[in-house]
């Protein structure tokens, strides 16, 4: 389900044909029957475009989804005294697929040091982590807050909705499930047209940003400081106009369907500190954290509130990837957060903390992408190392690439640039993010842009491989 | 009630594609460069079919273009040369379409491609689907495995790394285009003049895979159908006295993975030029005098039809 490829819009666009043909046909046969059909037709439609993408997705979504729906309606209908309990057997059952394909082969090979050849090579199926810990939540949610089970096909809709499947927003059952019992296929201009402005900015984050500036991602020096900070520079831009571009691609579908999603993200590169950068960076992910992990250990009102932060983000860490970098990546933000919280207020003004704030995440960034542990390690220290920073060094960088890429590279990265301000003032002056970005001149720039711009070969989301 | 935002929004987008449609084929300098080396090169085509029963036609990327000079061979040695190289940024299905597209029974067929365009994923880049469409000759498109007009139409516009240099060569009043019409011969060769820095590849292993392997058996296959004699010319490219050697080894390696398919022309340079200042603007550019040399070469290689063994490759271990 790649929202850049053409192909999907195709997919998408023969079954809302399809779904539109239907209902022209029904509405005269048995129109009282019409709110079932469009929560069937919305099911169909996602697994149509869930089967489009593999049908190993397509089988292990399903074992996943069914299998959480009928372990939980056992236990309601069995053992509802004791729910909470069976929470400790379920949980376990449904994070079961999840830890097979994407950390079998890092536990057993990587910490344990077995040789099993057959785990090296399993593709994770796509949106797995996402499907996987929406579905854990809905099962807490359920079993925690005594909520009833929910009819099977609001429920399937709730676990299956195409546009956040695979890559979320990871939404709740409180936000989410209400919309989909209420779910009819309505022709609403407004919505679509709100729709259509999300879906825009979020092709234009994703085509001609994202893709354009992963051309120019390279992570090949290991000595030189400033080409690692271009590295990091260019890969955070990245992976931030990556994901958030389907994030907001996947709210404006919902928005043209009449469902509300969560934005993900909240402009997290105009954050002044960490903890503003957590709240604004994969917001769901955040709060589901928040929720079922940092509050239940004590949250922050405990004495051992670091130690709380340091196992909830290197729990992060871990469920971006199977690798030690991740496990890094996780720490070095929960270090940020604690020095965060411990030094509160120690810098007032507001652009040296964004500054300060920026430098610790794209120092970060680093982790997420450099896998090799020994060169990961030798790459942070060479950014912390002050006399690694010389002319020579710095000489070595600018004739790094060839005059027409710089030019291209500095295009890319002057473009990002006016997006990220247009954002801060949108943060700062509205407090909405993408406010101005979202105005209706600006979008139309923004489809003449992507068009321009996008590069012929599209790269694959990167949350996909989480 | 219509959704006119969202409807503004698509034909926005539309009328964006079909103006980078309509400047991708008609006046992108790099296109309308191929576009006149395909006038060219067609116009020699006629000609040396009209004269000769049989031609000889070289392909390739661009090194093949500057290389091969079709007129001079057929002054200076009565061979009827057809010279179909183009850009590599093409990609090697592309440019093979194109050459055979142009060939018939009893022609002999050389491909001179860059190897790094053989032993790679062969995708059809956005360059070959734009030239294909500028010329009208979409048929070159339509071979090709996987063909469908809405995945080659989104390829007609420029993207960001032509948007960008063009607006940075407007901004430095630098021509549009590197190279000049004026350079195209007749016989389809580029003649090469300007001298430029540029600092040579290390000679990095080329290894065939499957896909390379079962599409060049597919053409093995395709000129034993129509009657073309066909063999592999590995272009000359630079390589500093010092590594001539190491070339060498890399080149021969490559050659006999070639072998195994398509016969390899007995070149003794294995495609290693030591001469830098025979090479133009890249290490795979020649200038005229290395030009020739090379037509003249390969004019012999070509009618002594003395290929490689796989025993002899396997000698420069």
């Amino acid at each position: 389900m790649n929202f850049a490829e053409l192909r999907f819009w195709g997919w998408l666009a023969l079954g809302l044909i399809c779904v539109v043909t239907a209902r022209g046909i029904l509405g005269r046969v048995a129109a009282g029957r019409m709110p079932v059909f469009d929560k069937v037709a919305l099911f169909s439609l996602g697994l149509f475009l869930l089967l489009c993408v593999s049908w190993v997705t397509f089988i292990i979504f399903l074992c996943v989804a069914v299998g959480t729906y009928l372990g939980l309606g056992w236990i309601l209908r069995y053992h509802a005294a004791h729910a909470t309990e069976y929470l400790l057997v379920l949980i376990p059952l449904q994070l079961l697929p999840l830890a097979y394909y994407k950390y079998s082969d890092f536990l057993v090979n990587q910490v344990l040091g077995l040789q099993a050849v057959g785990l090296e090579h399993l593709i994770i199926p796509v949106g797995i982590s996402f499907y996987t810990f929406q579905k854990v939540a809905f099962v807490i949610d359920t079993l925690a807050f005594h909520e009833p089970l929910p009819a099977l096909l609001d429920y399937l809709n709730f676990a299956g909705f195409f546009p956040q499947i695979v890559a979320g927003p990871i939404e709740r059952r409180r936000d989410l499930l209400p919309q989909m019992e209420r779910f009819r296929f309505r022709w609403d201009p407004e919505a679509i047209d709100e729709g259509a402005g999300w879906v825009a900015l979020g092709l234009f984050f994703k085509c001609a940003l994202a893709d354009n500036l992963a051309t120019y991602f390279d992570a090949s020096s290991v000595t030189n400081p400033y080409l690692i900070w271009l590295a990091n520079g260019v890969f955070g831009l990245r992976i931030y106009y990556d994901f958030a571009g389907y994030s907001l691609i996947a709210v404006g579908l919902g928005r043209a369907l009449g469902i509300r999603l969560t934005l993900n993200f909240l402009s997290p590169y105009c954050a002044t500190s960490a903890t503003e950068f957590w709240r604004r960076w994969h917001v769901t992910l955040s709060q589901w954290f928040r929720d079922y992990v940092y509050i239940p250990m004590g949250g922050g009102r405990t004495p051992v509130w670091a130690w709380n932060v340091a196992v909830v983000f290197v729990a992060s860490g871990i469920w971006h990837g199977a690798g030690w970098n991740f496990v890094l990546w996780g720490a070095l933000h929960a270090l940020f957060l604690i020095t965060n919280r411990r030094c509160k207020n120690w810098i007032p003004a507001a652009f040296p903390s964004w500054l300060l704030t920026m430098v610790a995440s794209f120092y970060a960034w680093l982790c997420f992408y450099e896998r090799r542990t020994g060169v990961l390690l030798a790459k942070l220290r060479v950014l912390l190392t002050p006399h690694a920073y010389q002319l020579d060094a710095l000489r070595a960088a600018t004739h790094h690439w060839a005059p027409g890429d710089a030019m291209v590279l500095a295009g890319f990265m002057a473009l990002a640039a006016s997006v990220l301000l247009l954002e801060w003032v949108s943060v700062r002056r509205e407090n909405q993010p993408y406010y101005y970005l979202r105005r209706r001149p600006v979008l139309v720039g923004l489809v003449i842009l992507t068009v321009l711009l996008a590069p012929e070969t599209h790269n694959s989301f990167i949350y996909f491989a989480f | 009630m219509r959704p006119r935002f969202a409807l503004r929004l698509l034909g926005v987008a539309l009328l964006t594609w079909l103006a980078s449609a309509l400047y991708t084929v008609r006046w992108n300098p790099e296109i309308a460069f191929f576009r006149r080396a395909d006038r060219l090169k067609q116009t020699w085509a006629e000609q040396l079919d009209r004269r000769f029963p049989h031609k000889v036609v070289v392909f390739g990327g661009s090194s093949c273009t500057v290389s091969i000079d079709g007129a001079g061979l057929l002054e200076h040695e009565q061979l009827p040369v057809l010279n179909l190289g183009l850009g590599a940024g093409m990609g090697a299905k592309v440019l093979t379409e194109y050459a055979l597209q142009h060939t018939r029974p009893g022609d002999t067929v050389v491909m001179a491609m860059e190897p790094p365009l053989i032993a790679a994923t062969l995708g059809v880049p956005a360059l070959g689907v734009q030239f294909c469409y500028a010329t009208g000759d979409t048929a070159v498109l339509r071979n090709l495995e996987g063909w469908s007009w809405p995945g080659t139409a989104m390829d007609l516009r420029p993207g960001g790394y032509h948007t960008f240099t063009l607006l940075g060569k407007l901004l430095l009043h630098q021509p549009l285009y590197r190279y000049r019409q004026s350079e195209l011969q007749p016989g389809g060769w580029h003649r090469l003049e300007l001298q430029r820095a540029f600092v040579p590849d290390e000679p990095t292993p080329l290894a065939l895979v499957d896909e390379d392997r079962a599409w060049l058996a597919g053409l093995r296959d395709w000129c034993h159908r129509h009657e073309v004699r066909i063999a592999y010319s590995l272009p000359w490219a630079y390589a500093p006295a010092a590594r001539a050697e190491a070339y060498r080894r890399r080149n021969a390696a490559f050659l006999l993975q070639v072998s195994r398919y398509l016969p390899v022309l007995k070149d003794p340079r294995l495609g290693v030029y030591t001469v830098r200042t025979g090479f133009a603007d890249t290490e795979w550019h020649l200038i005229p005098a290395a030009a020739e040399l090379r037509s003249k070469e390969l004019a012999q290689q070509v009618r002594a039809w003395q290929c490689w063994s796989p025993a002899e490759l396997g000698n420069f271990k």
